[in-house]
C-alpha cells in the first residue's frame, strides 16, 4: 500500500468520503465504474473505513462503542414527538441504546430505548410485540409509559429508574447477603409474573437489574429480546454469553434459561463473580456447555442448594418456575439464618454493660441481668448503609429475655417495633425514644403508676415533643401482669401503637429522626420476652391506616410549570446585583436582597423553639436568595438522584435531605454554574445563613407572620400537604413558602442568641462540624405546626436526612469572604 | 475535540510561540484532558474499573506526569509538540494498562458480549472494530507506536491530540486533502497491522 501517492484507489476513497459525509453510500461498482479490477480492494478498503469511525469519533464517556456512535450523537440532538427531547445515552443493550430523555409534556424524566439502524426489520412487528410487553404491570418490572414511532424511529419510553445497576451494586462493596437475596426476590416474583403472560426474558443478567433509590430491584428490557426475535422482527442478538443457558447456545430454551440466568445473577450478587472460571469465550461456552461450578461459602449451603438447582444443565432438572425457585430460596433464608455479625453482637454487648448499672428490669425467664440474642434473619445487622424501604420486610434485630437496649442509629426512619412485655408491678417506667433524645420526637411509653389503688393498672402513653416540653397524646390501660404485644409503627411522621391488631394510639406530626431506643427506670419489674425491630409490611400499614411513602402526590406540573413561567425572567447570563437572576431548567428564580440591618428573635416569644431571643445584625452585603425553596426537578439536575420520600411532581421542593447533602448540592451548583460563567468570583451557592435567611423572610417588616396564617393554608389540606413552589402567596420580597412547606437548612450551627451584644453583629454566621454540631433548621414545615411557621422559629436538628428536611439556596459572598 | 473558536488553535499557537503563559497552560490541559478522555473511552466497558478510574489517584499521577514532561516542551514547534503530547499520552495509556490494571488485571481479557465474540473471524475480518477490552486496546497503542513515522503521525493529530483535520493540516503544513489521504492509508495500514497480529 503506498502511503501518499495520488493512486486510482487513494482518490476514489476519497470520493466515497466525500460523498460518504454527505449522507451517500455509493458502492464500490458504481465508484470504481469502468475499472473493474478496482472493485474488490475498493470494497474491502471502504468496509474498513466505515468501521474505523471509532478513531473519528470524540471520545467522550457515553457507553456507546463501534460504528453505532455516530448514530448515538445524531439521536442525541433529536426531539421525538415533539416531545421527548433526547438528553444522553444510559445504556446500550443487544440490539437498541437507552437514553436519558426528558418528556416535555409531563415535565419528567424517562427512559427510551431506541432500536440501532438495521436491527428491527418489521417496525409494525417490533411495536406490536412491546406493546404486549407493555401490558405487564408489576412493581418489579420497569414501567412503560409508551410505545411510539417517529418517522422511521420506532421506540419505548419507559419510566427512568435512578440509582444504576445490579452489576454497578456487584462492582462495588459487596452487598450485604439479605440485600443480594432480596434484589433476587424481587426480579424472581417479576419473572414469574412475565412467565404466566408468556414473555421470556432471555437476557437477565445484573446490567438489565436496576436498583431504585429505595433499594427495590426492577427488571428492565423485558422480552422485547425473545419474542421480537421469534417473530422474525429483530436481527438475532448474541444474548450475554456469561449468563446464558447452555440450551441458548442451539437456539433453544424457555422460560427455565431465564432460571438459569438469574441462578448466575444470584451467584454473582452473593459472590462477586459469576460460577465459572473461564473469562475467554470460548472456554466459556466449554465451561457453561460442562455444567456450573457453585462456590459458596458452607454456612451458606442452604443458598448453594439454591443456585446449584438454578443451574443445572438439563432445563428439566432445574425449577419447574420461577415461583418455585422463589419459594426456596425464602425458605434457604429462613433456615441459614445468618448469624448477628460480630460487630453488632459486641455494639450490643457493650451498649447492654454500659447500661447495666441503670437497667432495672428484673429477669424472671432467663435470669437477672441475661440477655439472649437469638441471631437476626434478614438483615445481617443494623449496618448504616441498609435503605430505608417500606418493602424490607426482614427482622433487624431480634433480642430475647430482660435488660435495656439502644439500637445503632436506624438506617430508616419507617419501622415497627414489636415487643412481647410483661409488666408485674405498675411502678417504673419503660421509654422508647425515635428521635433524639432532648432534641426530636420520643414517645414514653408504659408510664407506670398507681392509678386505682382497688385495681391497679398501667397506663401507656403516647408522647409528642413540643416546644414547651413534652406532651401527652393519649393513653391507653393494662392490667398488671398481662403479657402484652406491643407494636409500634413508626412511619416517618406518623406513628401508631398496635395492640392485638387494633390501634391503640396514634400520632402524627412529629418526624423520627431514625434513632431508636429503649430505657427502663429504676424500679420497673417486668420482663421483655421478645423484641423485634423490622422493616414494614403492607399489612402494618394496613392495620395502622398509614399512607406508604415514599407519598405520591397527586399534582399538576403542567398547570404549574405554566404559573411559574409567566412570572420567571429569562435566564441571564452573569447575574447583576440588584437584579433578578434565575438558575436551572425550568429556572428557578432568585431574588437580590439589599445590605441591611434588622433585629432577630423575639423579645416576646416565650420558648427557644418559637424564637425567644434578640440579636441586632448587619448584613453587610447584598446577595440572592431563591424565590422557591430547592425543587425536586433542580436537584435531579444537579446530582442525578431524587432523595425525596414525598413525590409527585418535579415542582415539589426537595425533602429528606441531611445538612452535608444539602450543603454538597450547593457546591455542585456553584461548580456547574461557574464554569457556565454564571457565577461572579467572590459569590458561592450555598445554604442561607440563618441572619440572611430571617432578613429575607421578614421582607423589611417587623411582623412574626409576614404572610398571615390563613394565607398559607395550602390545597389538599391546610398545612399537611407538601405542596408545589409557588403555591401560597409570596412575602413582600417575592419570596414564597418560606413559612412552612419543608423545614429548611440553615448554614450555622445551633447557637442561642448573644443577648446584651452591644452593636450589631456583622453578617452574623456560625458554620459548624457535621460530625459534632447540630444546625439550625428554619421555616418549620407543615408538621410541626405547634412551633407555628413563622419568621423567627427555629429549631436544631443533627445532620442527618428525616423530617422531610429541605433548602432554599442563596448566591451570595462566600462565607469565608466576609 | 475542535479547540473553541474564540481561542483557536492558531491563536494558541502563536501564543504559545510569544511566551503567553495562558495559551501554553491552554495546550498543557489540552493534551490532559485528551489523556482523561481516553483512559475513559478505554474502560467504558468496564464498569468496575470506571469507578476506579473515578475514585483512584492513579490516573491523576498519569496526568502529573503528563503534565510535567510536557510543561518541559519549547511550544514553538508545535508539530514536535503535538507529536511528543501523543507519544507521552500513549505511553501512559499503556502503562496504565500494563502496570497498574495489569495484563492479567480484572478487566483485561473480559468479553462483553455486546456483539457476537469474532471467534472464527469470518465476516469481522474486514472490520476495524474498537478494541473491546484492555488486552486488544494493549495491541492497539503498540501497533500504532510501530508504524512508519507518516502514518503514526497523522492518528497522533487526530486521535491522541484529538484536534480536526483542519488543525492537523495546519499543523503539519499540507492541504486538507492531503491530510484526509493520510488519514485514511493511516487507518488501512493499522487495520492489517493488527489483523496480522492477530493472525485472522
Amino acid at each position: 500500500m503506498t502511503a501518499e501517492a495520488p493512486d486510482e484507489l487513494a482518490e476514489l476513497l476519497l470520493r466515497w468520503e466525500e460523498l460518504f459525509e454527505q449522507g451517500h453510500d455509493v458502492p464500490a461498482a458504481e465508484l470504481a465504474a469502468g475499472r473493474p479490477h478496482l472493485v474488490a480492494e475498493l470494497t474491502r478498503r471502504i468496509e474498513v473505513l466505515k468501521s474505523s469511525t471509532w478513531l473519528d469519533a470524540d471520545t467522550d464517556d457515553p457507553p456507546i462503542a463501534g460504528t453505532d456512535q455516530s448514530q448515538a450523537l445524531t439521536a442525541m440532538c433529536r426531539v421525538l414527538l415533539g416531545r421527548y427531547r433526547i438528553d444522553e445515552p444510559v445504556g446500550r443493550g443487544g440490539y437498541a441504546d437507552v437514553y436519558r430523555a426528558y418528556d416535555a409534556e409531563l415535565q419528567r424524566y424517562v427512559a427510551i430505548k431506541l432500536p440501532r439502524d438495521g436491527r428491527v426489520v418489521s417496525p409494525d412487528a417490533f411495536l406490536a410485540e412491546a406493546r404486549r410487553v407493555a401490558r405487564l404491570k408489576h412493581p418489579g418490572l420497569v414501567p412503560v409509559h409508551d410505545v411510539a414511532r417517529d418517522g422511521d424511529a420506532c421506540f419505548i419510553v419507559s419510566e427512568f429508574v435512578e440509582g444504576g445497576t445490579l452489576a454497578d451494586r456487584i462492582a462495588g462493596p459487596r452487598p450485604p447477603i439479605d440485600r443480594a437475596v432480596q434484589w433476587i426476590l424481587d426480579i424472581a416474583d417479576a419473572l414469574e409474573y412475565a412467565h404466566l403472560h408468556g414473555i421470556i426474558h432471555r437476557d437477565i443478567k445484573p446490567a438489565n437489574i436496576l436498583i431504585d433509590h429505595h433499594g427495590r430491584a426492577l427488571l428492565s428490557d423485558f422480552g422485547i429480546a425473545e419474542s421480537a426475535t421469534r417473530s422474525g422482527t429483530l436481527a438475532p442478538t448474541a444474548g450475554t454469553l456469561r449468563y446464558m443457558s447452555p440450551e441458548q447456545f442451539t437456539g433453544g430454551g424457555d422460560h427455565r434459561s431465564d432460571i438459569y440466568s438469574l441462578g448466575v445473577v444470584l451467584h454473582e450478587a452473593l459472590t462477586g463473580r459469576p460460577p465459572y472460571d473461564a473469562d475467554d469465550p470460548q472456554a466459556l461456552r466449554r465451561e457453561i456447555s460442562q455444567g456450573a461450578t457453585v462456590r459458596l461459602a458452607p454456612e451458606h449451603h442452604h443458598l448453594a442448594a439454591v443456585c446449584s438447582r438454578a443451574l443445572r444443565r438439563r432445563p428439566d432438572e432445574r425449577y419447574a418456575s420461577a415461583a418455585h425457585f422463589a419459594a426456596d430460596l425464602r425458605r434457604a433464608v429462613g433456615t441459614g439464618r445468618p448469624r448477628w455479625s460480630r460487630r453488632s453482637a459486641w455494639a450490643f454487648a457493650a451498649c447492654c454493660a454500659a447500661l447495666s448499672a441503670t437497667a432495672f428490669l428484673t429477669a424472671r425467664s432467663l435470669g437477672s441481668g441475661r440477655m439472649e440474642v437469638n441471631g437476626l434473619t434478614g438483615p445481617a445487622s443494623l449496618s448504616a448503609d441498609m435503605p430505608a424501604s417500606w418493602r424490607r420486610t426482614g427482622v433487624l434485630a431480634e433480642v430475647r429475655g430482660t435488660g435495656k437496649i439502644a439500637f445503632p442509629r436506624l438506617p430508616t426512619s419507617a419501622y415497627a417495633l414489636e415487643f412481647d412485655l410483661e409488666i408485674r408491678e405498675p411502678r417504673g417506667r419503660i421509654t422508647i425514644y425515635t428521635g433524639e433524645p432532648g432534641s426530636g420526637v420520643d414517645i414514653p411509653l408504659g408510664h407506670l403508676w398507681e392509678q386505682d389503688r382497688e385495681q391497679p393498672i398501667i397506663a401507656c402513653r403516647l408522647f409528642r415533643a413540643q416546644p414547651f416540653g413534652v406532651n401527652w397524646i393519649g393513653e391507653t390501660h393494662f392490667k398488671p401482669h398481662t403479657r402484652m404485644n406491643l407494636t409500634l409503627v413508626v412511619a416517618d411522621d406518623q406513628k401508631a401503637l398496635i395492640r392485638n391488631g387494633v390501634v391503640v394510639l396514634r400520632s402524627a406530626g412529629d418526624a423520627a429522626d431514625c434513632r431508636l431506643s429503649l430505657l427502663a427506670t429504676e424500679d420497673a419489674d417486668a420482663t421483655i420476652h421478645r423484641i423485634v425491630c423490622r422493616g414494614l409490611t403492607a399489612a402494618d400499614a394496613r392495620v395502622a391506616d398509614l399512607p406508604i411513602p415514599p407519598r405520591v402526590l397527586v399534582c399538576d406540573p403542567m398547570a404549574t410549570a405554566q404559573r411559574l413561567t409567566a412570572h420567571t425572567v429569562a435566564r441571564p447570563g452573569m447575574p447583576v446585583p440588584g437584579e433578578p437572576h434565575a438558575v436551572g431548567s425550568p429556572p428557578l428564580p432568585l431574588q437580590w436582597i439589599e445590605p441591611g440591618e434588622f433585629t432577630m428573635g423575639s423579645a416576646t416569644a416565650e420558648f427557644v423553639q418559637t424564637g425567644k431571643g434578640r440579636e441586632q445584625v448587619q448584613i453587610s452585603r447584598g446577595y440572592w436568595i431563591g424565590c422557591h425553596e430547592v425543587t425536586q426537578g433542580l436537584w435531579m439536575e444537579v446530582t442525578g438522584t431524587n432523595p425525596s420520600r414525598i413525590t409527585g411532581s418535579p415542582f415539589l421542593p426537595v425533602n429528606h435531605v441531611s445538612w452535608s447533602e444539602a450543603r454538597d448540592f450547593c457546591g455542585r451548583l456553584t461548580e456547574r454554574e461557574r464554569a457556565a460563567n454564571r457565577c461572579p468570583a467572590d459569590y458561592v451557592y450555598r445554604l442561607p445563613t440563618e441572619a440572611e435567611w430571617e432578613y429575607a423572610c421578614r421582607a423589611g417588616t417587623e411582623d412574626e407572620w409576614p404572610v398571615p396564617l390563613a394565607e398559607l393554608a395550602a390545597p389538599g389540606g391546610k398545612h399537611r400537604r407538601l405542596v408545589e413552589i409557588g403555591s401560597t402567596p409570596a412575602n413582600d420580597w417575592g419570596l414564597h413558602e418560606m413559612q412552612g412547606n419543608v423545614p429548611e437548612w440553615c448554614l450555622d450551627e445551633w447557637r442561642p442568641y448573644a443577648g446584651g451584644q452591644t452593636g450589631a453583629a456583622l453578617d452574623r454566621c456560625h458554620e459548624g462540624d457535621p460530625a459534632r454540631a447540630m444546625f439550625v433548621v428554619r421555616g418549620n414545615g407543615v408538621w410541626e405546626t405547634e412551633i407555628g411557621p413563622t419568621s423567627i422559629a427555629r429549631t436544631r436538628r443533627h445532620d442527618i436526612a428525616g423530617g422531610f428536611r429541605g433548602l432554599r439556596v442563596v448566591l451570595g459572598p462566600a462565607v469565608e469572604s466576609r | 475535540m475542535t479547540f473553541s473558536s474564540d481561542t483557536g488553535l492558531q491563536g494558541l499557537i502563536d501564543g504559545a510561540r510569544s511566551g503567553d503563559a495562558t495559551a501554553r497552560d491552554l495546550l498543557l490541559d489540552h493534551a490532559c484532558d485528551r489523556l482523561h478522555r481516553l483512559t475513559r473511552k478505554m474502560l467504558r466497558n468496564y464498569p468496575s474499573l470506571r469507578r476506579w478510574e473515578a475514585t483512584d489517584d492513579v490516573l491523576q499521577n498519569a496526568l502529573v506526569r503528563l503534565h510535567r514532561a510536557l510543561a518541559e516542551v519549547d511550544v514553538a514547534t508545535v508539530r514536535h509538540f503535538f507529536n511528543l503530547a501523543a507519544l507521552q499520552i500513549r505511553r501512559e495509556l499503556l502503562d496504565l494498562v500494563k502496570h497498574h490494571l495489569g495484563p492479567e488485571g480484572a478487566g483485561c481479557h473480559h468479553h462483553t458480549d455486546h456483539q457476537p465474540p469474532d471467534d472464527d473471524g469470518g465476516s469481522l475480518r474486514h472490520h476495524f472494530a474498537e478494541p473491546e477490552n484492555l488486552g486488544m486496546w494493549t495491541e492497539f497503542h503498540e501497533a500504532v507506536a510501530r508504524l512508519a513515522a507518516e502514518h503514526r503521525e497523522v492518528i497522533d493529530l487526530l486521535f491522541y491530540d484529538g484536534i480536526s483535520q483542519h488543525e492537523a493540516a495546519d499543523v503539519l503544513g499540507v492541504s486538507i486533502r492531503t491530510l484526509k489521504r493520510r488519514w485514511q492509508q493511516a487507518k488501512l495500514v493499522l487495520h492489517e497491522a493488527l489483523r496480522d497480529r492477530r493472525g485472522t
